[in-house]
């Protein structure tokens, strides 16, 4: 047995002593461009601070976010579990050849019932007509059921259409096995594709004559969606974001409203972004607010459309607006139904609103 | 602190291995002692003056029975001695449920003083009783050096979650133990085996279970498919840990006493607990099984004394009635097989022996791991198919697929089958040399990586 004594006591003592000293070495970093989020940072130690534990347990965050090799570290991992172990999840999504799924599963009837209700409540209470409900299918809805675990999101859909007096129009059948490319491969939006898609059928459902002429530009061919750094799988690409062109779109301006009194204007439905910005999907209309306001002067006066969303509306909008002197965006994750009510003319406006099973079925922002 | 950890892989064990290296002799036993109480102050920093206190009181307590053995005085510090870490234990540990029990006899309304339980307060309290018991048998003369008292209960490898390391059994190796290349090549390679069965398979396992628990589809298959997942986890979580233990303890020449023995290849219940947390069956076997007359008694008082043993086992797990109720599942067992059962499972088949077992086994898993009995009966009611809940579904399927490999590897890693290969072919020069560095070097990065990108890092027996 003498002969493996020192090999294996090299190992041990270069594994602990070599990551030791390459954490010690290794700069710290801000953020986690895969996992696109802040990572931690050296704690805080006082006295007070250590006596509670709090910061010997920062300091174990600290040393996980700022391992060394931790993006590698964390590939291997995923390596691991799907090679080794076979199994098709890493950290909650699915990676099925080279693209990433979210694992839907589980549904919250509860929630969705109560959600369905209190959208019927504000079709109730708004003048808009007419009035449309289309619900977004994830791109989990495009695998194989029997090789993965999933639920049936028409399940959500069907309720919500049942509960909510609304024309619906049936968006589901954009998340079937051929139309992948609907999706980011990265990020559970829908991409410029499906958008477009989403919008046709929207727009025949609505009577509006669609739109087809578009010349696309690539924002960017990096793009690292939400889902990437949980995948964490060496074998996928990142995700080009097109953005399309054309009189109609190039024409519109539209300005966000971070307050009901304050907004930040922009004349392009395309955000600049910064470099930090680690959302790229934030380029469609810069990201998640609280009301949203498209004008399109090319479109005939006083139409206006109301559009009551999640994100997945961002990408969609401008083509809706395509057709509308206004549309505005109405997130209800981040202003109270009333003040909506109070503040945003619907009279004689046309209402549609838009959601996705996944928000649908977790976020329970809507209902309170 | 726990060994699964990044803090504790990459700041703690190579400074203290720097130190302990680099400092003569005399000194290593005061970098021991140092770098214990400040792995246990990096968890419990206001426990480890509690931890201090039962060090302290009980080195003294010692000097007084080795200085008139045998006297009332003797007599009263052992007592004194055996009050005082009862006592701890119990204001710490059982007061909750002391006070939920007076106040569901008495009709009270006295508060529960919701206590957070010091780390590892079992483990260390049952090693300071094992000390000044043993020295109060003669056993053992008392400890003059308060160092290395104090290192031996607090020594961080065994410190929080065991092996139960008796004084006697590690006293020579306090004040004289030896290091070598091929000791700490050995601790080496039974921490990496030890943090990969932790890493790779327990927690990876866990979630299997937690799926099972908290489906909202349950299903027969699902029930049997996380108890099976939880049988792994907490054999894999726990001897892993002791794993880590008696290697580290290899490195710095301490030789532990073994904790687990492949206990699922067990074929009666008596012969898993030969196999199971063996060191504190030896606890309970020397320190209370045996002062109540151990088997030499009639059969009445054998009977009382076998379930007492297991009313505290299951006790000594938590303050509940689940954790009483599981000990005294065992006692029933245990006095069944004693009784006449071992006679009929011996005509058995093998396999049948083992499936008994197994089955014992999960069974007694939901007593232990589940909070109420609401739980218990309804878990137990989806495992047999009594509580109308279909015999499988997709979910009991996909996760069956999707663990098969994991279960796989499980399975294999309970048996004795790769220790039995290492055996045969582990004298070879090319494994020695290529094979064993290497494997040990991938379950080191492999590990590693689980940490950095593990949310799920439970530990099981640092409850207890």
């Amino acid at each position: 047995m003498r002969n493996q004594h020192l090999p294996i006591t090299a190992v041990f003592l270069m594994f602990i002593f070599g990551f030791a000293l390459l954490d010690w070495v290794t700069p710290p970093q801000d953020v986690s461009e895969f996992e696109r989020r802040d990572l931690a940072q050296f704690p805080v130690i006082t006295l007070d601070r250590l006596l509670s534990g709090e910061a010997t347990a920062d300091y174990a965050t600290y040393m996980q976010d700022q391992a060394a090799f931790r993006d590698e570290l964390r590939f291997f991992k995923s390596f691991i579990e799907r090679r080794g172990f076979l199994k098709k999840e890493n950290n909650g999504v699915y990676v099925a050849g080279d693209r990433i799924f979210d694992k839907f599963y589980g549904i919250n009837h509860a929630l969705i019932e109560r959600t369905a209700q209190r959208i019927d409540e504000v079709v109730t209470d708004i003048d808009a007509s007419p009035i449309y409900l289309a619900i977004i299918p994830t791109k989990a809805q495009m695998l194989d059921s029997s090789a993965y675990l999933l639920s049936d999101q028409y399940e959500i859909a069907d309720t919500v259409a049942a509960t909510v007096d609304a024309t619906y129009i049936d968006l589901m059948r954009l998340a079937t096995p051929g139309n992948e490319d609907f999706y980011y491969i990265t990020d559970p939006h829908w991409t410029t594709d499906g958008a477009i898609s989403a919008y046709r059928r929207l727009a025949e459902a609505m009577g509006l004559e669609s739109v087809t002429d578009y010349d696309f530009e690539v924002a960017t061919d990096s793009y690292i969606g939400s889902e990437y750094g949980r995948a964490a799988a060496w074998n996928i690409p990142k995700d080009t974001i097109y953005l399309a062109h054309n009189e109609i779109l190039d024409g519109m301006s539209f300005c966000r409203f971070r307050t009901l009194d304050e907004a930040d204007c922009y004349d392009s439905v395309y955000v600049e972004l910064d470099d930090d910005t680690a959302d790229r999907y934030d380029i469609f209309l810069g990201g998640l607010a609280p009301i949203t306001v498209i004008t399109n002067d090319l479109a005939p006066e006083g139409s206006e459309l109301v559009v009551f969303k999640d994100s997945y509306g961002h990408a969609l909008a401008p083509f809706l607006a395509q057709h509308y002197r206004t549309v505005t965006l109405v997130d209800f994750r981040y202003i109270q139904r009333e003040l909506v009510l109070e503040n945003v003319n619907l009279d004689g406006a046309t209402a549609l609103f838009l959601y996705s099973t996944s928000v649908l079925n977790t976020d329970q922002r809507i209902v309170d | 602190m726990v060994f699964s950890s990044l803090e504790f892989l990459f700041l703690f064990l190579p400074v203290m291995l720097l130190a302990y290296f680099s400092v003569p002799w005399r000194l290593k036993n005061i970098v021991l002692l140092l770098g214990s109480l400040f792995f246990y102050a990096w968890g419990e920093p206001v426990y480890v003056l509690l931890m201090l206190f039962s060090i302290t009181i009980n080195y003294f307590l010692a000097l007084v029975i080795d200085r008139s053995p045998g006297t009332a005085k003797a007599k009263a510090a052992i007592v004194t001695s055996i009050a005082t870490s009862l006592l701890l234990l119990g204001y710490f540990k059982y007061a909750g449920f002391v006070v939920g029990i007076i106040n569901d006899v008495f009709g009270t309304d006295i508060t529960d003083p919701h206590l957070p339980l010091p780390i590892g307060i079992s483990f260390y309290t049952f090693q300071v009783l094992s000390y000044t018991i043993d020295v109060y048998r003669g056993r053992v003369p008392a400890q003059h050096n308060f160092i290395a008292l104090a290192m031996y209960i607090s020594l961080f490898p065994q410190l929080i979650a065991g092996p139960i390391v008796r004084y006697k059994d590690i006293v020579a190796d306090l004040t004289g133990r030896s290091h070598s290349l091929a000791l700490f090549s050995e601790g080496a390679q039974r921490f990496v085996v030890g943090l990969a069965k932790k890493v790779l398979i327990a927690n990876g396992i866990g979630q299997l279970w937690e799926a099972a628990i908290a489906t909202s589809e349950p299903s027969v298959a699902l029930a049997w498919l996380g108890i099976v997942a939880f049988t792994f986890q907490i054999y894999f979580d726990f001897s892993g840990y002791s794993d880590m233990a008696i290697g580290l303890g290899r490195m710095v020449g301490f030789r532990f006493p073994e904790n687990f023995d492949y206990p699922y290849i067990s074929q009666t219940v008596t012969e898993f607990w030969r196999r199971w947390h063996i060191s504190l069956g030896q606890w309970f076997r020397d320190y209370v099984y045996i002062p109540l007359g151990g088997n030499r008694v009639s059969y009445a008082k054998w009977v009382r004394n076998v379930f007492v043993v297991w009313f505290l086992t299951g006790l000594w797990h938590g303050a509940a009635w689940s954790f009483a109720l599981w000990g005294v599942y065992f006692g029933v067992l245990l006095w069944m097989e004693r009784s006449f059962l071992a006679t009929v499972l011996a005509r058995l088949p093998r396999p049948l022996r083992h499936i008994y077992v197994l089955l014992i086994i999960m069974i007694s898993w939901t007593l232990f791991q589940l909070d109420t009995p609401g739980q218990i009966l309804g878990y137990l009611g989806d495992m047999f198919g009594l509580s109308g809940v279909p015999l499988g579904n997709a979910e009991a399927a996909y996760l069956f697929r999707s663990n098969l490999v994991l279960l796989f590897v499980a399975t294999i890693g309970s048996m004795p089958i790769l220790r039995n290969l290492n055996r045969r072919i582990g004298t070879k020069p090319v494994v020695q040399r290529a094979a064993l560095p290497v494997a040990h070097g991938f379950l080191l990065v492999a590990s590693y990586a689980y940490l950095v990108d593990s949310s799920f890092n439970p530990f099981l027996y640092f409850r207890f």
